[in-house]
């Protein structure tokens, strides 16, 4: 009974995803959810949504979106995007597109309505922030590098920026504890609240592909240049002896805290030691790392920073491969107290060159503190 | 039935896309092993690209040239990466058996070039080869994100054992095989 079956799955291996996620249709209704519908964030008018809104601000702004959302929504939609608070769903991101991991909860933005989409996107503008190149934008471009993998390869992976998924974990209140969730191909955004407050801004994860700079959606996109320039910044501001001390003796080939990898961090930092730096090159190390803690709101930010910096003494800064951060093997982490972040130059899986993975994570409020 | 079957398929699907969903993006390199006699036969799949960031910065990068020009030189790599140690802990004999180059496509990488070593194990009389330690740190000791993922030849979409770098130990840990 069992040979005939089992000789099927070898081949279907052979054959690939496509026939995977034919297969799995029978099984999982979460994938039919991927429609690889186009939404273009950036066309969308946020003002209705401010005008609703306009009278709140921090977390009683997210709170006033996201109320308005619900109501807006299908028994059925609301059933999608409001859980119960889980560690264990939170934990469920991924780099991967949707043909490479199914577990993402929510609904996508391509089953939301465009009066829906307002209020979607107004909500991550307000918990991720409007820095220019981070935050928000640095989403919005991160969607638009999917349709521009949709428009220019024949992959099959599901690119497209509708198939990114909004989840809250947990009820947006003023009590208790809940996470804004967001995610896709190479994005995972997960803000976790307490009491109304910030108390957990990552694991985060940014990549992008295509790297260098490509024209979507009106606008011209280059999410992560800032991040590698300012890695490459600060790694170049080093001299001989330092940089002979960041480097690593291993080779990186992708980040090892990833997806599913939460309890994977070193049991020794390794690399140059932030304290035995000057003011200037210290900065440098600071500008890393606001590449990525300015992707959430300035005053979340700002909270967070002031940690990082208390903390910056005691981070270390480690390299693989070349200080530019610009061809394929090349890595870099900082490893602090608190704060960790590293970016892994990887080649290019659908275009040619090199596109980067990267996590930020925090080893005390990660998930916001929940294990 | 047939919904049955094809359910079953689904699953068994399901489970070898989430292992491979959840895991690195760049192919790693895989042990299948299978029972000869008292002894064992090892087959070593290792994808040239992370190979080659392992190897002696001295051999060169064209599989053609590294199988023509350099084969002791890759022997002497395998011979010092791979070993099989009873359970007193003593190494046995081995001998790699061929070296050869080979095509290979992933869905996450595309098309990419790896290399295929078969090892036979001649074992001492008193070698039990159900129960076993394997020793590999090809790759995995220089490039710390590459794993090798153990099977047995009559499974060879299962893994029984993962040695990858371990990030707390600093180290690659040996694998104890238990077979069926």
């Amino acid at each position: 009974m069992m040979k005939k079956p089992l000789a099927v799955l070898v081949l279907l291996s052979v054959v690939g995803a496509g026939g995977y996620i034919w297969w799995s249709g029978q099984m999982s209704t979460a994938l039919a959810a991927y429609t690889n519908k186009e939404i273009n964030l950036g066309g969308v008018d946020v003002k209705p949504a401010a005008q609703i809104c306009h009278s709140t601000a921090g977390h009683d702004t997210l709170l006033c979106i996201a109320d308005t959302l619900k109501k807006s929504l299908s028994r059925e939609m609301l059933a999608k995007l409001q859980r119960p608070y889980a560690v264990a769903d939170a934990k469920k991101w991924s780099n991967f597109p949707p043909r490479g991991y199914g577990d993402r909860v929510g609904p996508t933005l391509g089953e939301f309505t465009p009066e829906q989409l307002v209020l979607v996107k107004s909500l991550l503008k307000a918990a991720a922030g409007i820095a220019a190149n981070e935050g928000y934008d640095e989403m919005e471009q991160i969607l638009n590098a999917d349709e521009y993998l949709a428009a220019n390869t024949s992959d099959s992976a599901g690119f497209a920026s509708g198939n990114y998924h909004i989840a809250f974990l947990g009820e947006p209140a003023a009590k208790g504890t809940w996470e804004l969730y967001f995610g896709g191909h190479h994005l995972a955004f997960g803000n976790t609240y307490a009491d109304g407050k910030l108390v957990g801004a990552t694991p985060s994860f940014r990549g992008v592909e295509p790297f260098t700079p490509f024209q979507q959606n009106g606008r011209e996109n280059a999410p992560m240049l800032q991040e590698q320039a300012a890695f490459a910044s600060m790694l170049n501001g080093l001299d001989s002896s330092e940089l002979a001390k960041a480097k690593l003796d291993q080779a990186f080939t992708n980040i090892i805290v990833g997806p599913q990898q939460d309890e994977n961090f070193p049991s020794l930092r390794d690399g140059l030691r932030v304290g035995e730096l000057g003011p200037e090159k210290q900065a440098l190390v600071l500008a890393a790392i606001e590449t990525y803690v300015r992707d959430i709101s300035a005053s979340e930010a700002d909270v967070i920073m002031t940690k990082y910096k208390a903390e910056l003494v005691d981070t270390y800064i480690a390299f693989s491969g070349t200080p530019g951060i610009n061809a394929e093997n090349d890595y870099v982490r900082i490893d602090g107290p608190s704060i960790w972040i590293e970016c892994s130059m990887q080649p290019g899986r659908s275009l040619p060159g090199i596109h980067p993975h990267s996590v930020w994570r925090d080893r005390a409020s990660d998930y916001g503190g929940n294990k | 039935m047939t919904v049955n079957r094809r359910e079953l398929i689904a699953a068994l699907l399901l489970l070898v896309s989430t292992g491979h969903a959840v895991a690195h993006p760049l192919p790693n390199t895989v042990i299948v092993m299978s029972r000869q006699g008292r002894g064992l036969r090892m087959q070593l799949t290792a994808p040239l690209h992370e190979l080659q960031l392992a190897l002696p910065q001295h051999l060169p990068k064209s599989v053609g040239t590294l199988l023509s020009d350099h084969e002791s030189d890759l022997r002497a790599y395998f011979d010092a990466h791979f070993s099989v140690l009873d359970q007193t802990g003593k190494r046995q004999l081995q001998s790699i058996i061929s070296i050869a180059g080979r095509d290979a496509t992933h869905d996450d990488v595309g098309t990419y070039q790896e290399l295929v070593v078969d090892i036979m194990i001649s074992p001492d009389a008193s070698f039990d080869n159900r129960h076993f330690t394997l020793r590999c740190d090809a790759i995995v000791h220089h490039v710390a994100t590459h794993h090798v993922s153990v099977r047995w030849h009559d499974k060879p979409h299962e893994d029984v054992g993962i040695l990858a770098y371990d990030f707390v130990a600093r180290s690659v840990k040996p694998f104890l095989v238990h077979g069926p």
